[in-house]
C-alpha cells in the first residue's frame, strides 16, 4: 500500500530530531577534557571493586 | 530440512518428519485465550519466573533492605535531588529511582526493592521465554533459564543494579515488539502488542546503556523489514522515555567533566581462562573480580560455558529458518554490535577511541561499563538455546535436552540462594530515621554534607559489604558527597561539581566551616562509623553537634549563604517527567484507539507491512 504523507508525524519527526541533535550539540558544547588536578582529600578506601 | 512444531486444531504437529506429537492441553486458540486460559497456557513461563525469583531471592524474601554496592534503598525516601537528577553529576538515578521511591511511597521501601528486584528476574525469564519461537515447555523453560540465569546477571545482581537489570528484562519484551511488527502478531505463545509495548517500555529504567542496547537490536530489524513508521515510532517514544535524563543532562550550569580513567577502569577483562573474547562471548568480562560466579576461573566450568555458547549459537542458526529474515539478522546484528562495544575499551586503539569520545561526549560515560551492553547477546545465546532444545526434544533427545536446559544452572551454581548466601537483609539503625526527621523538616534550604569523604560506606550492621552512601537518596535536599569511586587503588572522579569545591575546601587546612557555609551548606553529616570518622570531626570542632547519635553525628551550620541557582526551582525535571508520562499514555493506549496510538505504535491500518 502507498504510504500517504501525515503532516502530525512529520512534525513531531521533526521536533524529535531537532531534539536530539540540539541535546547532541548543548552536550559536546557544555564538555571539555579536563587538565586540572583532582583535589586530594585524606579519605577512607573503601573500593568499589578490583579488577 | 528443520523439524518444528507447529499448532494445528488440537494437537501439535511436528512438521518436516510427519511425526505427530498429541498434546492434549495446548494452547488454546485466540478466541479461548481469556486469562485463565492464558495461565493455563503459559504455566511454564509462570512457573520458570516464580522458581527463578524463589531460588534466586529466596533468603532475602523477608523484611529488612538489601543493601550492596549500589543497591540502596532507604526507608520513606522523599522525591529529593536523586530522583529528578537535580544535582551536578550525570543523571544516572533517572527515572529509575522515581520508580523506586515512588513505590517505597506505596509499599514499605524494603518490600519495594524486592518487589523490583524480584519482577526484574521474573519479567527476564518469562520476556525470554515467550519471545522464543518454542512451543515445547522444556524449550520455553530453557530459553528463560539461559537469559536469566547467567554470568552477566550474576554480575549485575552482585553490584545491585536494579536498573540495569530492569532494562535487561525489558529486552526480550522491547524485542517482542519489534517482532510482532515484523511478523504481524502472530499470536501466542509470541507476547500480544500491549505486553510486548508495556514490557519493553521499562527498558528506559537502564538508562543509556540499556537503551543503546534496545537500538542496537530492534532498530536493524525494523530497517531490515522496511518498518520505517514503526522505526520512527519506536524512536519518538524512546526519546519520549527519555526526556527526564536527557533534559536533567542539558539543563545543567556546569560543564560535564567525565574522567577517561573510567574507560580502563571499567573495561571488560578476562574472567575466564579463555582470555577477554572467550569470557565476554560467555556472557561474563565483568570489570569487578568480586563480581565473577565462583569457578569461571577453572577450565573446566569456562569449556563448558564455551560449549553452551556454542550450542545456543547452534540453535540460533537453526533459527534461520523459523524467524523472518529480518528478525534474525537484527538480533545478531545487535549482538554483535553489543559485543564489539563491550570489546572495544580492551584494545589500545578501541580505548583511546573511547577515552575521546568521553571527553567531547560526557553522556558516554553512561556506557563506559561496556559489558551491559552484551544483553542483546544473552538475549540472542537465550533464544538459540531455547529452540536447540526443542530440535533434541523433536528429536528424541529428551534426556540431553533436558541437561542442556537446566545448564545454565549447573554453570552459575553461585547466583542460587542469595548468590550462595552473599545477599542478607538488615536494618537502618533507628537514628537515621532520627536524623532524616530533624533536617527534612527544616524548611530552610541549603546543602548536606555527607562525611567522611567518601563515594561508599562499609556498615557494620550490614555486614560491612560496600555500598553507595545512601544520604543522597534519606534526604529531600541536595546532599554533596564524594561522587569519586576507586576500582583497586586507582581513583576514577565523579563529574559533580559542588563535590570538588567541598573536596577543596576539606582539602585545605584549617576550619572548613566558613568555607562550607559560603557554598551554601546548611547540615553536615558525619557517619562515625566509618573509617576516618574521628578525624573528620576534628576538623568541626567549633560546631556543637544538633544532634549526636552511635553512628550518626549532625550540625547545623548556622548562617546560611546564598548560593547562585540553588534554591531556585526548576521546571526541567518536572516537564521532563510530564513527557516521559505522556509518551507512557499514549504508548499504552487501548489498541482499538489506532488513530490515537499510531503514533507511536507503528501500526495503522497496515502500512507498515509489506
Amino acid at each position: 500500500m502507498k504510504a500517504s504523507f501525515n503532516p502530525l508525524l512529520t512534525a513531531i519527526v521533526a521536533a524529535a530530531v531537532g531534539a536530539v541533535l540540539g541535546i547532541l550539540a548543548v552536550s559536546l558544547g557544555t564538555s571539555y577534557v579536563t587538565s586540572t588536578t583532582p583535589v586530594k582529600v585524606d579519605q577512607p578506601l573503601i573500593v568499589y571493586g578490583e579488577r | 530440512m528443520p523439524r518444528v512444531l507447529t499448532r494445528a486444531p488440537g494437537r501439535w504437529t511436528l512438521t518436516s518428519v510427519g511425526v505427530r506429537v498429541r498434546r492434549p492441553s495446548a494452547l488454546p486458540g485466540p478466541a479461548s485465550f481469556g486469562a485463565g486460559a492464558g495461565l493455563r497456557s503459559r504455566w511454564p513461563e509462570v512457573l520458570l519466573g516464580l522458581g527463578v525469583v524463589l531460588a534466586i531471592l529466596g533468603p532475602v524474601l523477608g523484611r529488612g533492605y538489601l543493601l550492596r554496592y549500589d543497591l540502596v534503598f532507604v526507608p520513606d525516601p522523599p522525591f529529593g535531588a536523586t530522583v529528578w537528577g537535580s544535582g551536578s553529576e550525570l543523571p544516572r538515578a533517572v527515572p529509575s529511582e522515581l520508580l523506586a521511591v515512588g513505590l517505597s511511597r506505596l509499599l514499605p521501601a524494603d518490600v519495594a526493592e524486592k518487589l523490583l528486584l524480584a519482577g526484574c528476574l521474573a519479567s527476564a525469564a518469562v520476556g525470554a521465554a515467550r519471545l522464543t519461537p518454542v512451543l515445547h515447555p522444556m524449550a520455553r523453560v530453557a530459553a528463560g533459564l539461559g537469559y536469566v540465569w547467567n554470568p552477566w546477571v550474576y554480575g549485575r545482581l552482585h553490584l545491585g543494579q536494579w536498573a540495569i537489570l530492569a532494562g535487561y528484562a525489558a529486552l526480550p519484551w522491547a524485542y517482542a515488539w519489534a517482532a510482532g511488527v515484523v511478523r504481524r502478531w502472530p499470536g501466542p505463545p509470541a507476547p500480544g502488542r500491549n505486553a510486548a509495548v508495556g514490557g519493553g517500555l521499562a527498558i528506559v529504567l537502564g538508562g543509556p546503556a540499556m537503551v543503546l542496547a534496545a537500538v542496537l537490536t530492534c532498530a536493524p530489524a525494523l530497517a531490515l523489514a522496511r518498518q520505517w513508521r514503526a522505526f520512527v515510532a519506536g524512536t519518538a517514544t524512546l526519546l519520549g522515555l527519555t526526556a527526564p535524563w536527557l533534559l536533567a543532562l542539558v539543563s545543567r550550569t556546569a560543564p560535564l567533566d567525565v574522567d577517561e580513567q573510567g574507560v580502563a577502569a571499567f573495561a571488560a577483562r578476562a574472567d575466564t581462562p579463555l582470555g577477554v573474547l572467550g569470557s565476554v562471548v560467555t556472557l561474563g568480562g565483568v570489570w569487578s573480580r568480586n563480581a565473577v560466579p565462583f569457578g569461571r576461573d577453572q577450565w573446566p566450568v569456562a569449556v563448558l560455558a564455551l560449549a553452551l555458547a556454542a550450542a545456543a549459537g547452534w540453535g540460533f542458526v537453526m533459527l534461520r529458518s523459523r524467524w523472518p529474515a529480518a528478525l534474525w539478522w537484527g538480533l545478531l546484528a545487535g549482538a554483535v554490535a553489543g559485543t564489539m562495544i563491550a570489546l572495544l575499551p580492551t584494545v589500545p586503539i578501541g580505548e583511546r577511541a573511547m577515552e575521546w569520545l568521553l571527553g567531547h561526549l560526557p553522556l558516554a560515560g553512561a556506557v563506559r561499563d561496556g559489558t551491559r551492553l552484551l544483553a542483546p547477546l544473552a538475549l540472542l545465546q537465550a533464544v538459540g538455546l531455547g529452540v536447540l532444545v526443542e530440535a533434541m526434544v523433536v528429536a528424541g533427545a529428551r534426556a540431553v535436552a533436558a541437561v542442556v536446559s537446566v545448564a545454565p544452572v549447573l554453570l552459575v551454581p553461585g547466583l542460587a540462594w542469595g548468590l550462595a548466601g552473599q545477599l542478607d537483609t538488615v536494618r537502618y539503625p533507628a537514628e537515621w530515621g532520627a536524623v532524616r526527621a530533624v533536617v527534612n523538616a527544616d524548611p530552610v534550604g541549603g546543602r548536606l554534607v555527607s562525611l567522611p569523604w567518601s563515594s561508599f560506606r562499609a556498615y557494620g550492621w550490614a555486614g560491612n559489604v560496600p555500598v553507595l552512601d545512601p544520604a543522597p537518596r534519606a534526604f529531600r535536599r541536595v546532599v554533596v558527597g564524594d561522587q569519586d569511586v576507586f576500582v583497586g587503588h586507582q581513583r576514577v572522579r565523579g563529574e559533580s561539581r559542588a563535590a570538588e569545591q567541598v573536596a577543596a575546601v576539606l582539602a585545605a587546612p584549617g576550619d572548613p566551616v566558613p568555607a562550607l557555609r559560603r557554598l551554601g551548606v546548611r547540615y553536615v553529616l558525619v557517619q562515625t562509623d566509618q573509617p576516618g570518622a574521628a578525624e573528620i570531626m576534628g576538623r568541626f570542632s567549633t560546631v556543637e553537634p544538633l544532634r549526636r547519635g552511635e553512628t550518626l553525628t549532625l550540625l547545623r551550620l548556622s548562617q546560611l549563604a546564598s548560593v547562585p541557582g540553588e534554591t531556585s526551582t526548576s521546571n526541567v525535571p518536572v516537564v521532563g517527567y510530564l513527557v516521559l508520562g505522556g509518551t507512557l499514555i499514549i504508548a499504552l493506549l487501548d489498541p482499538a484507539k489506532r488513530r490515537r496510538r499510531m503514533l507511536l505504535s507503528g501500526h495503522l491500518f497496515g502500512r507498515d507491512h509489506q
